[in-house]
C-alpha cells in the first residue's frame, strides 16, 4: 500500500487577479483518495513560481496523510513519489543554491528540501500529456478531459 | 410524536420551572420530515421537536459552537484501507444524538405547542436540544468522554478518528455528528465496542456501511464503490431542465470567465443551491473539481452567464 500523488499549477489563469490554480491529486495504491483544485493565496512572478506553491501544497497533504495512515496501522517504507512536470521546480527543489528570482519563496524551498533530504518524498519528472493533475488546473477539450478522467480509475459507469 | 415525547421524557431533556427574572425564553416548534432510503423509496416519518436556536444571543445563551465532523478524506482513505485489508466496514447511528449532550449554560425554553402545561411554568433544558445553537458542541463533548472512557484515542490528524489497540488488532472509528463508521481487524473487539455503546446511548445498529451521509457505498470482494447518484438525481431535478440533453465535458473549452460576464441573477438562491450541491458531489466526483471550483468563486455575484455554466455542469453528470 503506497501513496503517490500527481501535482501541477496554471499560471496566472485568474483573470481578474491573476493568481495561479494548485490541482493536485493522490493515489493509495490505485485508488483515488484526495484531490483538490485551489486558488493560490497570493500572485506567483513566472510559471516555476506557482508550480513550487503547488509542490509545497502537496507536500503538506502528503505529510498529513502518511501520518494519519500510520494511525490506520498503514507503515511506510518508502518515499512518496510525487510527479511534477517542470523541470526548473524539480531542480530548485534538489539544488541549494538559491538565485536571485527565487528569493521570495525560500520557505516554500526550505519545507520541500526538508521533506526530500529526509526521504518522505521524491520528485520524479512526468511528462506534461501523463500529468494527471493537469485535469484540476484548467479547461480541456473532449479527447483530453476523457483522457485524464479515465486514469483516475473512476468508475463512471456505476454513477449514471 | 409520540415516540419522540418519550425519548424527551427518557434523557430528562428539561424541568419544568417558573422564569427567573432577567432571563430570555427560547421559542421552539414541531419539524415533521420524511426519510427515504438510498433508492428514495420512504424509510421513516420524522418528527422532531426543534428550539429556536436562532433567537440566541452569543455571550449570553451560549459560548462555542464549533464542532468537528470527519474530513472526507479520512473516510475515502479507511475505506481504501479497510477494503484492502479485507477488515468489514459497519454504520452506526446515535438515536436522538443531541439529546444526549448536557448543557453548560443556563436556557429557558417555552414549553412545546400540543402538551399540556401549568401557566407561568417554562422548561429549564438540561440537554442540548435540537436547533440550540450549542448543541452539536455537546453532543460530541459528551460523546467524546465515553469513548476515552472506552479506551479510544482521538487522532491528532484528525480529532474525530478515534483509535483503540486491543491484543487482536486495532479498532478505527470514525464520527461525523450522529453517524459513525467502524472497522477493525479485531472482530470480536467490534462486538464489544457496539455493546459498550449501546449501554450508554441508544443505537441503531446499520449493519454494514450501505449508505452514509448521502453516500452511496458498494462493494464486491475486491474494491469497494462509493457513488453519489440519488444525489446527483435530486440536484438536476431541482434545476428542472425541459429536456434531456447531455454534454461530453462539464466547461466549454474556450471558456474564461470573469466576474463581470452577464447581468446579475434577480435571485441568486438557486445559482447558490447548486453550486452548494456541486462542492458537495466532488466528494465523489474528482473531474469536476476544477469547474466547481471556477463556479464557486462566482457565489457573492452570480450572473445568467454563471448560471448557464453551473448549469451546463449538470447536464454533464
Amino acid at each position: 500500500m503506497e501513496l503517490c500523488a500527481y501535482f501541477d499549477a496554471d499560471h496566472g489563469s485568474d483573470s481578474t487577479y491573476r493568481k495561479s490554480v494548485t490541482g493536485f491529486c493522490i493515489f493509495l495504491g490505485d485508488s483515488l483518495i484526495f484531490w483538490k483544485s485551489k486558488k493560490q493565496s497570493i500572485v506567483s512572478q513566472s510559471s516555476t513560481e506557482a508550480e513550487y506553491r503547488a509542490m509545497t501544497f502537496t507536500t503538506k497533504k502528503i505529510i498529513w496523510l502518511r501520518w494519519l495512515l500510520v494511525d490506520m496501522r498503514v507503515s511506510f517504507f518508502h518515499p512518496t513519489p510525487m510527479y511534477c512536470d517542470s523541470q526548473s521546480s524539480i531542480q530548485i527543489a534538489h539544488n541549494s543554491v538559491f538565485h536571485e528570482r527565487t528569493k521570495h519563496i525560500e520557505i516554500d524551498c526550505h519545507l520541500t528540501r526538508h521533506h526530500l533530504n529526509h526521504d518522505t518524498i521524491t520528485l520524479p519528472f512526468v511528462p506534461f500529456s501523463l500529468q494527471i493533475a493537469d485535469l484540476f488546473t484548467k479547461v480541456h477539450s473532449v479527447s483530453r478531459f476523457c483522457f485524464l478522467v479515465v486514469k483516475l480509475s473512476m468508475l463512471i459507469a456505476a454513477a449514471s | 410524536m409520540n415516540e419522540e415525547l418519550s425519548a424527551l421524557n427518557k434523557t430528562e431533556t428539561w424541568d419544568m420551572v417558573h422564569l427567573p427574572p432577567g432571563k430570555s425564553v427560547v421559542g421552539c416548534r414541531w419539524v415533521y420530515k420524511i426519510k427515504t432510503n438510498s433508492d428514495g423509496s420512504i424509510k421513516q416519518y420524522k418528527v422532531r421537536l426543534v428550539a429556536k436556536g436562532y433567537s440566541q444571543q452569543y455571550g449570553i445563551d451560549y459560548e462555542e459552537t464549533f464542532v468537528h465532523v470527519a474530513k472526507m478524506t479520512t473516510i475515502r482513505t479507511l475505506i481504501v484501507v479497510a477494503s484492502i485489508r479485507q477488515w468489514h466496514i459497519s454504520q452506526l447511528n446515535v438515536k436522538n444524538a443531541f439529546l444526549n449532550g448536557d448543557l453548560q449554560e443556563e436556557v429557558y425554553m417555552t414549553p412545546p405547542p400540543g402538551i399540556s402545561r401549568d401557566s407561568g411554568y417554562v422548561c429549564k433544558l438540561k440537554k442540548a436540544l435540537y436547533g440550540l445553537k450549542q448543541a452539536p458542541r455537546a453532543c460530541f463533548e459528551k460523546f467524546s468522554i465515553v469513548i476515552s472512557s472506552l479506551g479510544f484515542v482521538s487522532s491528532s490528524h484528525d480529532s474525530v478518528f478515534f483509535i483503540k489497540c486491543t491484543d487482536a488488532g486495532r479498532i478505527i472509528l470514525s464520527l461525523y455528528v450522529d453517524d459513525m463508521i467502524i472497522t477493525s481487524d479485531d472482530i470480536d473487539g467490534i462486538s464489544v465496542l457496539k455493546k459498550e455503546l449501546a449501554r450508554r446511548f441508544e443505537m441503531k445498529n446499520l449493519g454494514y456501511l450501505r449508505y452514509f451521509l448521502g453516500i452511496e457505498v458498494a462493494y464486491s470482494p475486491k474494491r469497494y464503490l462509493i457513488s453519489q447518484s440519488k444525489y446527483v438525481a435530486d440536484i438536476i431535478e431541482r434545476a428542472r431542465f425541459t429536456d434531456n440533453k447531455t454534454v461530453d465535458t462539464p466547461i466549454d473549452v474556450n471558456a474564461r470567465y470573469s466576474f463581470f460576464d452577464g447581468l446579475p441573477l434577480i435571485d441568486p438562491t438557486l445559482y447558490h443551491t447548486i453550486v452548494g450541491s456541486l462542492i458537495y458531489l466532488t466528494i465523489t466526483h474528482p473531474n469536476i473539481a476544477y469547474v466547481v471550483y471556477v463556479v464557486s468563486q462566482f457565489v457573492a455575484f452570480p450572473t445568467t452567464v454563471h448560471l448557464a455554466v453551473a448549469l451546463r455542469i449538470l447536464r454533464y453528470l
